[in-house]
């Protein structure tokens, strides 16, 4: 093709959108020099790459035509795998580094035979990470083997064996041992507060985070030492609770650990005799690995073994873990550790502040002095035993103030707890900040006035909770009904392909669902005869009493009277592969939803300050599933904020003028509800809560899918025990969001 | 027929008390629930005790317990009772409800939500202060003695919005909340009721415990305390351990292969 052809043939692939032409001129010089079968397969990258990044398609094109040579259809999909997944997880940077790296016959789909790779295997180890730690830890790809405590991150793909099984073998023990630093408080607390001298309990109020390990002159020893005393606790830890897996492993980890470099000077030697002790389960100091319960006296053994390790001669900086893990990433641990702790932080000062405001009464009537700032100096949270009946013994953590004792809710415990775990204690200057908020709260509830809002043409108004007073704010934001452009692009038919063999197993599961019949007994008319009916009729008669006429069986087919409204959340948090999943979710369940016949509407709600709150229109239940509603899906994209209550109240309003027994309201957010101005936090959270009441009470189930994995902190919150699912990968979301819909209509 | 009655009602009563052991202060909720002539309901995961815990009620009350599994084709005939054509004559035949409260037993209703809610509402009149079942075909009403109960039971976690219990009908009850026991009771549970020895029970109680945090991961409940005693059973007849846990609970838990080859590594890894 020429140059104008090949503009032209670009422009109808990116509309509705248009760049400027000096922008992409270059490059399309650069593919019209090609063959011109090299220029079409180039070409193929635009329809993938320009909906989730205008500069990515640009870089991606001018690589390709780098790659013109090596490039063929089998290795073209696996590339740009891997660019969008280092743009998804590091953004165009990241993306563009690793193109500049990658040769592209290295990332050749032709796989060996015996590698496993995580991908292939993800659906399998994520749920077996999650049995075996109990806790929400997600897989990912990484060039290194660690954790931060969120994800435990692996390599790509596994080789280390000739056998495939032995390779997921691998796969499933270095999880394990990853788990295991988690479960057992390895990389918590420990790492992290203040210390002095092992074995040092800190007096102040508020430990400081700092490494332990910066005690020590030499660090990279002190920490390797510290991760082989944890290796071992770890690994006992699993012999113990996962014997299987220990003995299913052992033959394999033997291979390994004869495989590896010994070492020339006397540190690093000293180094591997300690990693080969504790595989072997010999422990090769009389300070027993075994008798170690608590990482705390890990660090005193830390103390011993460094000293005896730092006088020997040369260094260790040659010793590894690998390939069973790398070292500890501190700088990610400590990130996540200081994110929990300053999210806790704030969770718990805005949360008890609330229950403070809720026990306004009860604290009056307690404190001498009437005064909350001068109760916060008297109170105290503390431990009590309480025996229950059945010599049940549970621990509860009471709020004492003036001796007065106030038990304190679940959520509040459960908070408590982990910041317990995290700090040690739970900082007095909480308490304090919390009895500050409550205070505050208190005369805030007396209420700002109202300034009301005006409405503008095409602008709807909507009141909105403020739970501080206890009462709407009236007319306090404004919302419009917008109709979402839609984008010509072969994003659909790309979905459908790459689903391919999902949507046969979706679409029979949904026809099940619509051709299920039922025999509707005791009709007046029918295909057949009831004869539990007739027997009865008879008897009746027999007994003098009139015969029922409805002696006839009916079949069924259509008993689903559904109507359900999917509000997705298109705020800019769902750029990159988060909204592309969401839209081929969307994709796969609008085929489903044909099938089954179920009413449904789609909108998208994004928005900005509270005037401006702003609902797309995608698909009205009254609209069929056509061209127009498949641009619009394809053109979904990341607008701006998520102040989640008033397209909640606007969709109870598109209800009204539905006639259905079931209506159903489908929430697919990836985050709380928040917007640019003071609608965060708590009063976004109970706002949102107050919506979804209200949508109760009109007769609607509200129903929340989202992949935010804090959901757990406030989605039990909003909408109910039950009545929200979390998806911890992303991936994941399109099989699972038709499952979830088949299964609340069943 | 008042001895065919009788013979009927003795088949229901319960001689052997039910292993059963409590898991918190259900028993007395439900014995004062009992003494108050309140209707009882349970709700709880599948395989957590529910049923158990009605054997072991009426057992301890002394009282004959009639049980119903509802579904969706159960009528309010199947409940009340029919007419039958015997030898050219009616002849009335008492549905389990009323045999129930013509003798003061417990009538206990199985999975409530599977029934259609035009034949639930047939219990209400039962579940308030009246405490009485109108036959219309007998022109009767029957008026329920002090000894007679009614429970219902259901699962909550079943996530239909179509499926669901009316609040007409729930607010009724006292509501008793079950779940599965603690992990040393469900050991001991078990162990006792599956045969087997402490350290297999508690591994079996382990594998359990990870899978009911698998919600997340598509996987609607987790393995119940029935599967676990199932798998033992196997065992203790001679299965070995990861075919009975295979049998037993993985395969009735999930179809999803990803899943179940998921849960077969984390028996794999605990025996």
């Amino acid at each position: 093709m020429h140059y104008l052809e090949l503009k032209d043939y670009f422009t109808e692939q990116v509309s509705p959108a248009q760049p400027n032409e000096w922008e992409f001129e270059e490059v399309l010089h650069e593919i019209e020099d090609l063959a011109e079968d090299q220029q079409f397969t180039v070409l193929q990258v635009v329809p993938t790459v320009w909906p989730i990044s205008q500069n990515l398609c640009h870089s991606v094109l001018k690589e390709s035509v780098r790659h013109a040579d090596g490039i063929t259809q089998q290795n073209l999909a696996e590339w740009l795998r891997q660019i969008l997944f280092h743009y998804e997880t590091g953004g165009l940077i990241n993306a563009r580094a690793f193109m500049a790296e990658a040769e592209l016959n290295s990332v050749s789909n032709v796989k060996q035979e015996n590698s496993i790779a995580l991908k292939d295997q993800a659906a399998r180890l994520n749920p077996f990470a999650k049995g075996l730690s109990g806790l929400d830890l997600t897989l990912r790809e990484s060039s290194k083997i660690y954790t931060d405590t969120e994800y435990i991150y692996l390599p790509e793909k596994i080789d280390i064996s000739p056998a495939r099984s032995q390779n997921l073998l691998f796969y499933k023990y270095i999880i394990a041992l990853q788990c295991g630093f988690v479960c057992l408080g390895t990389l918590g607390r420990q790492l992290f507060c203040q210390q002095t001298a092992p074995g040092f309990r800190s007096h102040q109020k508020e430990p400081q985070p700092e490494l332990f390990l910066e005690m020590y002159t030499d660090q990279a020893l002190a920490q390797d030492i510290y991760q082989l005393t944890e290796l071992g606790r770890t690994i006992d830890f699993l012999r113990t609770e996962y014997p299987g897996l220990i003995r299913q492993a052992t033959p394999l980890i033997r291979t390994l650990l004869n495989k590896r470099d010994r070492g020339t000077t006397a540190k690093h030697l000293a180094m591997e005799d300690y990693f080969i002790s504790i595989f072997s389960g010999q422990p090769a100091d009389p300070t027993s690995i075994r008798l170690l319960s608590a990482a705390e006296q890990s660090r005193n053994v830390v103390d011993v073994i460094y000293r005896q390790i730092d006088q020997l001669d040369g260094d260790s900086s040659s010793f590894s873990f690998l390939p069973f893990m790398d070292r500890f990433n501190l700088a990610e641990l400590k990130t996540v550790f200081d994110r929990r702790v300053a999210t806790n932080k704030k969770k718990f000062e805005t949360s008890f502040g609330d229950f403070l405001l809720n026990q306004q009464d009860t604290l009056d009537d307690t404190s001498n002095s009437g005064n909350m700032a001068e109760s916060a100096s008297s109170a105290r949270i503390q431990l009590n035993d309480r025996a229950i009946k059945n010599r049940k013994k549970e621990t509860s953590q009471q709020l004492i103030i003036d001796n007065k004792s106030i038990e304190l809710p679940d959520d509040i415990l459960d908070l408590v707890r982990t910041i317990q775990n995290d700090l040690g204690s739970l900082p007095e200057s909480y308490v304090s900040a919390a009895f500050g908020i409550s205070g505050g709260g208190r005369n805030n509830a007396k209420g700002e006035k109202d300034s009301g809002c005006m409405v503008d043409d095409g602008f709807l108004p909507y009141d909105e909770w403020d739970y501080r007073r206890q009462g709407y704010r009236k007319n306090w934001c404004s919302l419009r009904e917008r109709e979402l452009m839609g984008v010509q692009s072969d994003f659909i038919p790309l979905t459908l392909q790459k689903y391919h063999g999902q949507l046969k197993k979706i679409k029979r599961q949904f026809e099940l669902m619509y051709t299920q019949e039922r025999f509707a007994r005791r009709r007046r008319s029918g295909d057949d005869i009831d004869l539990d009916a007739l027997i009865d009729s008879l008897g009746d008669q027999c007994a003098g009493l009139p015969p029922s006429e409805n002696v006839f069986i009916q079949l069924i087919r259509d008993q689903r009277s559904i109507s359900t409204l999917f509000l997705v959340d298109m705020s800019n948090s769902t750029e990159g592969w988060v909204g592309q999943s969401i839209k081929e979710a969307l994709i796969l369940l609008c085929e489903a939803m044909e099938i089954v016949g179920d009413d449904y509407g789609i909108y998208g709600f994004s928005g900005m300050r509270r005037m401006r709150s702003e609902v797309y229109k995608i698909k009205e239940i009254s609209d069929r599933y056509d061209a127009g509603v498949k641009e619009r899906l394809a053109a979904i994209g990341p607008k701006e904020y998520t102040r989640m209550g008033p397209p909640i109240r606007h969709m109870i309003s598109h209800f009204k003028k539905v006639d259905a027994r079931t209506r159903l309201l489908v929430i697919l957010s990836d985050g709380k509800p928040e917007d640019y101005d003071d609608y965060k936090s708590e009063y976004a959270i109970e706002d949102t809560r107050k919506a979804l009441a209200e949508a109760k009470g009109s007769g609607i189930q509200p129903y929340c899918i989202t992949i935010d994995k804090e959901a757990h902190d406030y989605l039990e919150h909003l909408f109910g025990i039950g009545n929200y699912t979390f998806v911890p990968n992303i991936e994941l979301l399109p099989s699972r969001l038709t499952e979830i819909y088949r299964i609340l209509t069943r | 027929m008042e001895k065919l009655y009788q013979q009927r009602i003795e088949e229901h009563r319960i001689t052997e008390e039910p292993f059963y052991i409590t898991q918190g202060n259900e028993l007395d909720i439900a014995l004062a629930a009992y003494t108050n002539q309140l209707p009882i309901l349970l709700k709880g995961p599948t395989g957590c005790g529910k049923t158990r815990f009605m054997q072991y009620l009426a057992w301890k009350l002394k009282r004959p317990l009639i049980t119903v599994s509802c579904h969706d084709d159960l009528s309010t005939s199947d409940l009340v009772g029919r007419y039958l054509v015997k030898r050219n004559e009616a002849v009335w035949v008492d549905g389990p409800l009323t045999l129930a409260v013509r003798h003061g037993a417990i009538c206990y209703l199985d999975e409530i939500v599977e029934a259609r809610k035009d034949t639930t509402v047939v219990i209400h009149p039962l579940g308030d202060d009246r405490r009485e079942l109108p036959i219309e075909k007998l022109g009767e009403i029957l008026t329920a003695p002090p000894t007679f109960m009614l429970g219902v039971s259901y699962n909550p976690g079943y996530q239909s919005v179509v499926k669901d219990l009316k609040t007409s009908t729930r607010q009724r009850f006292v509501s008793l909340a079950f779940d599965y026991p603690e992990k040393e009771l469900e050991e001991k549970i078990v162990k006792k009721e599956g045969g087997v020895d402490s350290g297999l029970a508690a591994k079996l109680v382990k594998l359990a415990l990870m899978t009911r945090g698998l919600k997340d991961s598509g996987l609607a409940e987790g393995a119940s305390t029935r599967l676990l005693i199932q798998a033992a059973q196997l065992h203790n007849s001679g299965v070995p351990i990861p075919e009975a846990c295979k049998a037993g609970i993985i395969e009735s838990l999930t179809d999803d292969a990803q899943l179940i080859a998921a849960i077969e590594d984390m028996a794999e890894a605990l025996f």
